[in-house]
């Protein structure tokens, strides 16, 4: 019973706070700012953040690129290997008598 | 009184005065909105600037279905979240610097001797969940009435009541151990 009117209490007295509260008022010059945005639109600023993630994100296409081209190369040669492979063991033909029945 | 549906036209027709009107009519209810939400004055900037673009991007959209305020602190309330979101996502990769103004957030509009304890509670709805700290803010700062916050938020009346309900009894929870803990 007592917890529950410290509560109540505590509740009170941290919403009360809130009593006559005043409005926040906007820094005067903002308007200028939106209006010079909307009317008269600049190219776009790009954030040192955009940046960091735009430079991150090349870097991964790039490590991305050459690691794919390096398999595309390395998978490549085995097959042309394997096919050079079983073109030596393979004679052209079993014999030369092409046209003996 | 301005009738701000015609106002709304005239800024889709371009007109620059209209803009400044509806700009000097809500600026103020806007900001204070967005930083209850963001408890960080450059933030809750940043989301009011965000929040006109968008009201001059789709004032040619507005359907008259709501008033134009309800249409506003839509805006505001939707973009202040996102921009919490964002926020969020980022203070993955480094600790941001709002983060800790955030601990020590004091609403300039708050009365001297309530300073210390406006402190505690705006911490304490900071950890409310979105549509709870929405309902409370709405309600009990911006002081609206509780069927304009039910418009705002696409919910019924009893669904508001329900949520600032949950909303305070959550609130009652952590400010206890909050308050006690800061030692009255």
């Amino acid at each position: 019973m007592d917890i529950n009117n410290n509560m109540k209490e505590s509740e009170k007295i941290l919403l009360d706070s809130l009593d006559g509260i005043e409005r926040a008022i906007p820094n005067p010059n903002l308007y200028l700012k939106i209006e010079n945005n909307i009317y008269s639109p600049k190219n776009k600023i790009i954030t040192m953040a955009e940046l960091k993630m735009f430079v991150a994100a090349a870097i991964i296409l790039i490590i991305l690129n050459v690691y794919f081209a390096n398999n595309y190369l390395q998978n490549n040669t085995n097959d042309t290997k394997d096919y050079e492979e079983i073109i030596s063991q393979t004679p052209l033909t079993s014999s030369y008598k092409l046209y003996e029945l | 009184m301005y009738d701000f549906k015609k106002i709304l036209k005239s800024i889709s027709n371009g007109d620059k005065r209209s803009f400044q009107i509806l700009y000097n009519s809500f600026c103020n209810k806007i900001y204070n909105t967005s930083l209850s939400y963001l408890q960080n004055k450059q933030d809750a900037e940043e989301v009011m600037q965000d929040v006109f673009m968008k009201i001059h991007q789709k004032a040619a959209t507005f359907k008259g279905e709501s008033s134009v305020s309800t249409w506003i602190y839509k805006i505001t309330v939707n973009t202040s979240l996102n921009f919490l979101k964002r926020k969020k996502r980022f203070s993955f990769f480094r600790i941001s610097e709002t983060e800790i103004n955030k601990q020590d957030f004091e609403h300039p509009g708050i009365l001297l001797e309530n300073k210390e304890r406006a402190k505690i509670l705006f911490r304490t709805i900071d950890t409310l969940s979105d549509n709870q700290k929405t309902a409370f803010i709405l309600s009990f700062i911006e002081g609206l009435p509780r069927q304009e916050v039910a418009n705002i938020m696409a919910i019924s009346l009893k669904a508001t009541e329900s949520l600032l309900q949950r909303a305070k009894k959550n609130l009652r929870e952590k400010l206890n151990i909050l308050y006690y803990n800061e030692g009255k």
